[in-house]
């Protein structure tokens, strides 16, 4: 009796569900434009789609797909040594005046916003107005902008500073970052947000006048409220706008109104989002996803989405893992134990651990990633690198000279004291997790008895850092594109060097102005080059024209320069270099482009380029 | 009348409840280790920007990290939330609290609701019909299996059915809850693709409380069946019909007490289920806001739950003496 009962109840229900699978699996495609039957899904990792939350670029947790509908004057192409290699976005052409202190670029002909409204020197004035309200600009020491007419802007360096306007003005937003950057807004729903004395107040906020902290204050206010501002629709200069989201995807719809919308063969773009990678991992399996970044990645999860018919794409990334060293701190004062240590540590076997698929064991230790050494060095330079091979004969030698004793198995420093590493690791950074167990393997069998501790969160860490905590700690180098961003990860803020040319200031750990932990010595003396001054020499690069070929080969001197030294001086022992990692399904879409340089972009940037077309 | 004083006392009650728990959750979330700005900066990091990338996304967040005094901010929680206003987001830069755990709720409403329905509704059924047939091997059969139900941990379940269903066959979607490419409304696309998406969910919810239901209303009908008065209902031939509604009364009582509960803890959401299937209710709300460290989402929500569980329970009291005229005569 009490079956029958049961299948009375259930039979219904199945009927029920049976006839709403068949509804949701008969569901139609939108219309609209050319192309519309051809939907592209792919995933936004970093933007949390939420409904209600505004559609504004500035906003930090906003729903906005960089180079699908989020627009940029141009996107970097990750050149590690020539920042100024750039993709067109809103700028079809710019050029650099002869003292490199100001910069012209000519918005893309025909660019409009998906109201129709023309893209306008106005709605990039009025954008740079708000980069600086949310404190970007004035970082890279941005002067001013003005509209030359309807289609040119000249940007300004601000007064008795230099830096590299490509890279700060037009290199700022990459395509594959969702950051707020340099983001081109329209100025008829955003101008109203400025007040009519916004130039003068950050002119003032740029001075040393005494108006100076109203006018900081008063820029945060705005910064605040254009952050919190929401346009009731995406109003976008991009291929999409957004036509609608819920909780987990976004229908973005191809702009007819794009200056490149011929180049564009889709219609339709869904974007996904999963906080996990067991949720990017299973769309990938089941082919739902056309293509899709992949952060920290394990080899067996890797092989499951190769088997399931995805294909690995990979590019440098232009950052690298390291274990830095604090040299105020004895016996990391000694040139002799760093390169000891960077004999013991087999760079090969920490990697295999730490990053197994999306790293690659760092060559040597130079201060920037192993693919960008060309830029640098000549063969014959590159081939004179100490290649710090794993020699533990070769590490008893330096420490033995550098006063350190092995007794039963265990190294004391010269002081009597028996010599012992603590490292911490980050949280959430499950590769330096990993591979500080093999490092601690190979420094507990050398002698070094090491603890690995579980640090805080990034930015807590870095705090440590630069307090003083951490005489030996992981630390990210080689930050690029362009050769002083890389170095400065040594020997610039992080080494207590602040500012360029005559206003450059050393500060010692602890100084506010400052994050200094490295402590290296003011200048060394490195075999083949001579004395060398690292922190003065990493500022000189950011006082370059890298518009010229001049300022390029100088560039490349000072790099050659700076790598022997780090080579030498081992301020860092650098592990591995980062790789970046996405798949691509080619079920339902062919032509995916095959350089670098755009498989680095998000696809709105490869659409924009004419590449994907439906199968 | 009676009822009416009883009513109030126990709202009365219920109020300082609420307001004992709702001050020692803001000091216990405030004291949490940690601070908004960091954890988004190291969100930030995690998802691929650069640090100075990730600092410049965060520093226009702390303009929403209250600053003020902890008495300060906690005579301005409560006086804010006697006006019903629970504050502004720190992690979603200014959105109320309250848009933010009322987009949350209907999803776990839905969720939690037609999980706790299904699985009371087959645990209960499957536990009498153990009970009845207490002496077969099916009885025995579905008892074991119900004890192993009971023992898998539901985010094993979850992940089980993600893989066999959404990965492997590929006939339900992974995660989230209706098809972006569905126009909202009463349509039969929109309402199936909803459906659709919510079928594993369920059927994880609903496995998940299967077994304990089964377990404990098997239990609680062989004790009632070993009661003399159904023994001596059986000797007074009576219908088998009215008989059942016998034990079914008497069984009920625990199992009512258990719902009841279950239905008020609902909204704490199912948070391992929602975490699996991309589900944007409360409990993927109470994560993501514990990893940001938005203080005052938590408070908004833990405060739900709790107001939730003390309504669910003057519910249940109120209701005891209509189920059971032993504590209305008493």
């Amino acid at each position: 009796m009490n079956i029958r009962r049961l299948r009375v109840i259930t039979l219904p229900l199945a009927a029920a569900t049976a006839v709403t699978v068949v509804a949701a699996c008969s569901s139609s495609p939108s219309s609209g434009g050319s192309y519309s039957n051809v939907t592209f899904t792919t995933i936004s990792p970093n933007t949390v789609i939420t409904p209600g939350a505004p559609m504004n670029p500035f906003n930090a947790t906003s729903n906005v797909f960089p180079s699908f509908d989020s627009m940029t004057l141009a996107w970097n192409a990750g050149n590690s040594a020539d920042p100024n290699q750039e993709l067109p976005g809103l700028a079809q052409s710019w050029s650099l005046s002869a003292n490199g202190r100001s910069l012209t670029v000519h918005l893309q002909p025909g660019a409009k916003w998906s109201n129709g409204k023309p893209v306008t020197a106005t709605d990039v004035v009025d954008s740079t107005a708000m980069w600086f309200a949310e404190g970007l600009a004035s970082g890279y020491n941005l002067g001013g902008v003005k509209a030359d007419n309807s289609t040119t802007v000249t940007f300004t360096q601000a007064p008795g500073a230099f830096d590299n306007l490509f890279e700060t003005v037009l290199g700022e937003g990459s395509g594959s970052s969702t950051s707020t950057n340099d983001w081109i807004v329209p100025s008829f729903e955003y101008g109203k947000l400025l007040p009519a004395n916004v130039w003068s107040t950050i002119a003032a906020s740029l001075g040393t006048g005494s108006g100076k902290t109203a006018a900081v204050t008063a820029l945060t206010n705005l910064g605040k409220k254009i952050a919190a501002y929401a346009p009731k629709t995406d109003i976008s200069a991009g291929p999409f706008y957004i036509k609608r989201l819920n909780n987990s995807q976004a229908l973005l719809v191809k702009n007819p109104d794009f200056y490149a919308a011929s180049k564009v063969h889709v219609g339709n773009v869904i974007m996904e989002h999963d906080s996990t990678n067991q949720q990017i991992a299973g769309l990938l399996e089941s082919s739902t996803l056309d293509t899709s970044p992949f952060v920290a990645m394990s080899s067996s999860v890797n092989a499951q989405i190769v088997a399931a018919g995805n294909k690995k794409i990979t590019w440098p990334a232009l950052v690298a893992s390291a274990i830095a060293f604090d040299e105020n701190v004895a016996p990391y004062n000694n040139v002799l134990v760093r390169q000891a240590l960077a004999y013991v540590l087999n760079r090969t076997a920490i990697q295999h651990v730490g990053e197994p698929v999306v790293g690659t064991p760092s060559k040597t230790t130079i201060g920037a990633v192993s693919a960008a050494l060309p830029d640098y060095l000549t063969p014959a330079q590159e081939s004179a690198l100490n290649p710090y091979s794993p020699n533990t004969a070769k590490a008893t030698s330096l420490l033995e000279s550098a006063g350190l004793t092995l007794k039963s198995g265990q190294w004391y420093l010269a002081n009597g004291q028996p010599w012992t590493i603590t490292l911490p690791v980050a949280q959430g950074f499950s590769d330096w997790q990993d591979a500080s167990s093999v490092i601690k393997s190979e420094l507990d069998s050398f002698g070094i008895p090491t603890t690995i501790t579980a640090g805080p969160q990034w930015p807590q860490y870095q705090l440590n850092l630069f307090a003083g905590q951490y005489p030996v700690a992981w630390w990210l180098i080689a930050l690029g594109p362009g050769a002083n961003p890389t170095f400065s990860r040594i020997y610039g803020a992080y080494d207590g060097y602040v500012g360029v040319g005559s206003s450059l200031t050393r500060y010692a750990t602890g100084n506010a102005a400052a994050k200094n932990f490295f402590n290296t010595p003011n200048t060394v003396t490195v075999p083949g080059v001579g004395t060398v001054n690292p922190g003065s020499l990493t500022a000189k690069l950011a006082e370059l024209q890298l518009g010229t070929a001049a300022g390029l080969a100088e560039q490349k001197q000072i790099a050659s320069e700076l790598v022997k030294t780090i080579n030498y001086e081992v301020p860092v022992v650098q592990l591995w270099d980062y790789v970046s990692l996405a798949y691509i399904n080619g079920k339902r879409f062919t032509d995916f482009p095959t350089s670098t340089t755009l498989l680095g972009q998000n696809p709105g940037v490869w659409m924009a380029e004419g590449y994907l077309a439906a199968k | 009348m009676q009822l009416a004083r009883k009513l109030a006392a126990k709202l009365v009650t219920g109020l300082v409840m609420i307001w004992v728990v709702a001050t020692a959750t803001f000091f216990l979330v405030l004291e949490m280790p940690g601070n908004p700005a960091l954890a988004q900066e190291a969100a930030d990091m995690q998802h691929g920007m650069s640090p100075a990338q990730a600092a410049s996304a965060t520093a226009v967040m702390f303009g929403f990290v209250p600053k003020q005094p902890l008495p300060d901010q906690y005579r301005h929680y409560l006086w804010q939330l006697l006006h019903f206003n629970l504050g502004v987001s720190i992690a979603e830069e200014g959105v109320p609290v309250s848009h933010i755990v009322a987009s949350a709720a209907p999803w776990t409403v839905i969720l939690a609701s037609f999980g706790i329905i299904f699985s009371f509704l087959i645990g209960v059924t499957l536990g009498i019909l153990t009970a009845i047939r207490r002496t077969t091997r099916l009885a025995d059969g579905l008892t074991l299996l119900g004890a192993f139900i009971n023992g898998v941990p539901v985010f094993v379940i979850a992940i089980m059915l993600v893989f066999v269903f959404a990965t492997i066959l590929a006939i339900f979607p992974q995660g989230g809850t209706v098809s972006v490419l569905e126009t909202p409304g009463w349509n039969a696309g929109y309402l199936g693709s909803l459906v659709v998406h919510a079928v594993l969910p369920v059927a994880c919810y609903t496995l998940a409380g299967l077994g304990a239901w089964q377990l404990t209303s098997k239990s609680s009908v062989i004790t009632v069946l070993g009661d003399d008065f159904i023994l001596a209902a059986e000797l007074r031939g009576l219908r088998p019909l009215t008989l059942a509604r016998y034990v079914a009364r008497n069984a009920m009582l625990p199992l009512f007490t258990i719902l009841a509960i279950s239905f008020g803890l609902m909204f704490s959401g199912a948070v391992f289920i929602e975490e699996v299937f991309n589900y944007p209710g409360l409990g993927e709300l109470l994560i993501a806001s514990i990893t940001t460290k938005d203080f005052p989402v938590l408070d908004g929500a833990f405060l739900l739950i709790i107001v939730a569980v003390i309504l669910a329970n003057i519910l249940a009291d109120l209701a005891y003496p209509l189920i059971d005229p032993r504590i209305r005569r008493s």
